[in-house]
């Protein structure tokens, strides 16, 4: 599948039973997440007793003039015009125009149309966008009818799983309104279409029993499904709940989450799971007050209201924004709850006591100023008049004072903004963040900046995260204003950046981590930031992996010159290092800058007093100068790394090994001897020695004796062979090999 | 002096002149999550290896369909110790997969010792029940990691996504010991991996595909929670 240019969800809403308030919470949620400035697509495709349009009415009364059930008849018509392949597959090529006609019908704005919801915090409308179940003319009970799906799926198994792709790259949120009950329709929306579902029930037997089961079936046959490997995540939601029967509303709770907890145990694979805390947020209460017409609670009352639809609905879509119901768990444990939601109530409370007792009192005012005016006939126009204008210029103070006590947007976001900053918890403060970023449309108010500079900073230095590309992604955009980065950027956002390129480079994405790197050295630099040493080492790393040797090296002598400038010696050497490393296939081109920086860096190592690194680098020196031909150098390398080892055998027997090799290609053999047998001895002593390079040494050795001491040498290896204990003894023997 | 060595599968594999420890194979026309899938797998399973002296987990990434297979992927192929296969449906499509396959197959054979039930191949299953061919339906494969994958967008975000990746690292480890048994013989192995073909699957063993049927639930009351 192509990647999507949105990453947008598909999220199914089922019942098993009618009338358990499936469409009411996929009209509720659909609402929220609208005034959150997602672009959502509402899908209504209980084809049999459609109704979600009754939600979201259109203007003017018009009727509907097309929907799901039409959408589908064109798209059987256009697919059937193509020559199908004969079963699902991957091919790209094979796949192409199927997409292209499903993807070009899922912009064809005809089979939807927008409706505008009200927020009742800022009082704005803001769009969503409904596909109805169709246009609802005297052919629709017929389309539905004759439309088999069952024949459709066989025809073309590929089309729900592009239909997914295709909605999920026009849309943030596409929420469907399944059908209930046992149907083709049912799964196709349950299993096919969907990477959530919402499995909405009331508290009796015979809704509980459907969903679970439906759960379990659901993600089984996910499980099975040879090509789809997106999650199906389940989300329970308990509906109608009666808060006035307390012991029976606990009951069935935890029959729910009982049963429930059973499921995801088995088909997840989540040993004593526990969703007590999900179970007792995630339950929408019954308010005989919207049992009455189709009335979306978000867009009527606030959802700041304590034990409101609207604070139920919206916990509850706060939940589905979650990845999974053990992360929408987490979010609503009890400091996530939010000491802002609290205070919000509160002033909610007080700002409507005050206005109804400011209400009672212009009252009063007013009466007293009519019994005024009918007991003063000889009051005069003017006294009414006054009286008349009290009782406006009150109205008006009361509204004032009623609207600039209601929680404001820019209360709540200075609110959530503190939170953010408060709290320790990155996953908390990037939800918190989210939630800013639909509160405040400006992406460059400070505020929101400084709460995505917060989450950049807990997911880079809170013990036991993992910084993750995504998050970091987010956190970082969101702390520049989806601005680019520039020299006046945090330092935080900067370093998020560079770890941003680390992970992408540890993910083996080169260019992208190149990308990143290139716009965090300048901005480095401008700042004189010694870290910029490290960025351009990573940056060469990143050049390297991607098989762009010179543009390594060129990143390299940059990181360099940063590094002396700074006389950081350490890096100095590191680069030194790496330069050498990527010089090494190519010795001979690369000889004079070899000698050049292996001597510097061997003077390095010893003021660093790093004796290990300053003897390897000489025998590196020694290998790369005799590759290249340069056999007295590297004879004098292999002498001073000798020279420099630190008196371990380990170290001393390799180079010794070295030294024997290339007087060997010098044609000397007596001191070729000497260093084989020297090194002999030195491996005698080496508590971990590497057997098979052992070996290979022996058997040079062997090669350059004459025969007698051949023969002697051999028949000590015959003995070693013969006994498989590899003690100091047979090796020993081999003495017997010495020269004549 | 010369006591049993202290090193562990991981540094023994180097020093035998293996360059990877894991190379992981998987189709290219996966859909995006597979792709993801494979890359936290593999980053967790080098995470892992880190942590226990180092291990190199080699990511095959031919950026595109169509690239021309590398010749060097071979060899790194044939420097791995074990493979990781991604099973999906289109495992089965891709050449570069099925030339992979046959590699990693025939190392196998020269590589572990005679008798044993291990394989140096390790299958994961991203479906339960994909169509298998011959050859893969005598290996043994993983479905542990399904439940995770089903559950949620991100898998670490399971409880159990580390217990399963250090289970197979665990099992990495194992079939790296019996891998390391006797020193390869590179130049055999090498011309071995420069010449192979591609896998012919072999179908024909297959269950016949059933018929396809939309999704469809059966519901009984045997929940006791609910009673």
């Amino acid at each position: 599948m192509t990647q999507s240019p949105r990453f947008g969800q598909v999220i199914t809403f089922y019942s098993y039973k009618g009338g358990v308030g499936r469409s009411m919470a996929v009209a509720n949620v659909a609402t929220l997440l609208a005034q959150a400035q997602r672009k959502v697509l509402v899908i209504d495709f209980d084809l049999e007793a459609p109704g979600l349009h009754r939600y979201f009415p259109p203007p003017d009364g018009e009727g509907e003039s097309a929907g799901t059930i039409d959408f589908f008849t064109q798209l059987r018509t256009r697919l059937q015009a193509l020559a199908g392949p004969p079963e699902w597959s991957e091919a790209e090529q094979a796949l192409a125009p199927f997409r292209a006609v499903i993807e070009k019908l899922v912009r064809d704005s005809g089979f939807v149309r927008e409706a505008w919801v009200k927020s009742p915090i800022d009082g704005k409308d803001y769009p969503l966008h409904l596909m109805p179940a169709g246009g609802f003319g005297n052919d629709y009970p017929d389309l539905v009818r004759r439309f088999d799906w069952l024949e459709f799926y066989r025809a073309h198994p590929y089309v729900f799983q592009l239909l997914a792709h295709a909605l999920s790259s026009e849309y943030d949120y596409i929420l469907i309104d399944s059908r209930t009950g046992l149907t083709d329709v049912g799964g196709i929306c349950t299993v096919l279409l969907p990477q959530k579902l919402v499995l909405v029930f009331t508290p009796n037997r015979q809704s509980m029993i459907g969903v679970v089961e439906v759960a379990e079936q659901a993600i089984r046959q996910r499980k099975e499904h040879p090509s789809e490997l997106r999650p199906l995540a389940v989300f329970p939601l308990l509906s109608r709940v009666e808060n006035a029967e307390t012991i029976l509303q606990e009951e069935w709770i935890e029959r729910g989450r009982r049963a429930f907890q059973m499921v995801f145990e088995k088909e997840y694979a989540l040993p004593n799971c526990n969703l007590k805390v999900y179970f007792e947020a995630a339950q929408i209460p019954h308010r005989s007050f919207y049992a009455y017409g189709e009335v979306i609670a978000v867009q009527r009352e606030s959802h700041a209201k304590q034990g409101s639809l609207a604070a139920a609905f919206r916990s509850f879509a706060e939940c589905l924004q979650q990845d999974d119901v053990l992360a929408a768990q987490r979010l609503l444990t009890p400091q996530a709850v939010g000491s802002v939601a609290i205070e919000s109530n509160l002033r909610v409370a007080a700002a409507e006591e005050q206005a109804r007792r400011l209400a009672e009192e212009l009252q009063a005012q007013k009466g007293l100023a009519i019994q005024a005016a009918n007991r003063g006939r000889r009051l005069s126009q003017l006294t009414v008049g006054a009286a008349v204008l009290l009782v406006v210029v009150g109205l008006a103070t009361g509204y004032w004072f009623i609207k600039s006590q209601r929680p404001d947007v820019a209360a709540i976001v200075q609110a959530r903004s503190n939170e953010i900053l408060a709290t320790g918890d990155p996953s908390r403060a990037r939800h918190l963040a989210e939630e800013l970023n639909r509160l405040v449309p400006d992406k460059q108010d400070p505020r929101l900046r400084s709460a995505w500079t917060h989450v950049a900073m807990l997911e880079l230095t809170t013990p036991g995260v993992e910084p993750s590309t995504v998050n970091l992604t987010q956190a970082v955009t969101g702390a520049l204003g989806a601005g680019p980065l520039a020299a006046d950027s945090p330092p935080m956002v900067v370093r998020a950046s560079k770890t941003l390129g680390d992970l992408y480079l540890k993910g083996g994405r080169y260019q992208e981590a190149v990308d990143i790197y290139d716009k965090v050295v300048p901005v480095q630099q401008a700042g004189k930031d010694p870290t910029v040493v490290d960025t351009l080492i990573q940056k060469a790393r990143a050049l390297e992996q991607s098989r762009d040797v010179e543009g390594a090296l060129a990143t390299l002598r940059l990181a360099e010159q940063e590094a002396r400038n700074r006389q950081d010696s350490k890096k100095v050497a590191e680069i030194l290092r790496t330069e050498v490393g990527l010089w090494a296939p190519n010795a001979s081109r690369f000889l004079p800058q070899i000698r050049t920086a292996t001597q510097e860096l061997a003077g390095l190592y010893d003021q660093l007093k790093r004796p290990e690194d300053r003897r390897a680098v000489l025998e590196q020196r020694g290998d790369l100068l005799a590759r290249a031909g340069d056999v007295a150098g590297a004879s004098e390398a292999y002498k001073a790394a000798r020279a420099a080892g630190s008196g371990s055998k380990s170290s001393e027997w390799p180079v010794l090994a070295k030294v024997a090799r290339l007087a060997l290609a010098k044609k000397q053999k007596t001191s070729a001897i000497t260093s084989y047998l020297a090194a002999l001895e030195a491996m005698l002593d080496d508590p971990k020695p590497d057997l098979i390079k052992m070996e290979e040494i022996v058997d040079e050795y062997i090669k350059i004796l004459d025969r007698a001491s051949a023969r002697d040498a051999r028949k000590a290896l015959k003995w070693k062979a013969a006994n498989p204990a590899r003690s100091s003894a047979d090796w020993i023997a081999l003495k017997y090999g010495q020269p004549r | 002096m010369m006591a049993a060595l202290p090193e562990n599968s991981l540094e023994r594999c180097l020093r035998l002149g293996f360059k990877n420890h894991v190379f992981v194979s998987w189709p290219h026309l996966i859909e995006d999550r597979g792709a993801d899938i494979v890359r936290e797998l593999a980053g967790a399973l080098q995470n892992k290896f880190n942590n226990e002296g180092g291990g190199v987990v080699y990511v095959d990434d031919r950026l595109k369909s169509g690239e021309k297979w590398d010749p060097a992927l071979r060899l790194n192929l044939c420097r791995s110790g074990v493979m990781l296969a991604f099973l999906v449906r289109s495992y089965f499509k891709s050449d570069y997969c099925a030339i992979e396959w046959a590699i990693a197959d025939q190392l196998q054979q020269q590589r572990l010792p005679k008798g044993t039930t291990r394989g140096a191949i390790i299958p994961i299953l991203l479906s339960e029940k994909p169509p298998l061919p011959a050859q893969v339906k005598t290996t043994q494969c993983r479905k542990d990691f399904l439940p995770l994958i089903t559950f949620s967008q991100l898998l670490k975000s399971h409880p159990q996504w580390l217990v399963l990746v250090s289970q197979l690292a665990e099992e990495i480890m194992e079939i790296l010991d019996l891998v390391c048994a006797q020193p390869p013989d590179w130049t055999a192995q090498e011309e071995l991996a420069r010449k192979a073909v591609a896998m012919a699957w072999d179908f024909s063993v297959a269950r016949p595909s059933p018929v396809l049927n939309l999704p469809n639930f059966v519901v009984e009351e045997r929940s006791s929670a609910i009673r």
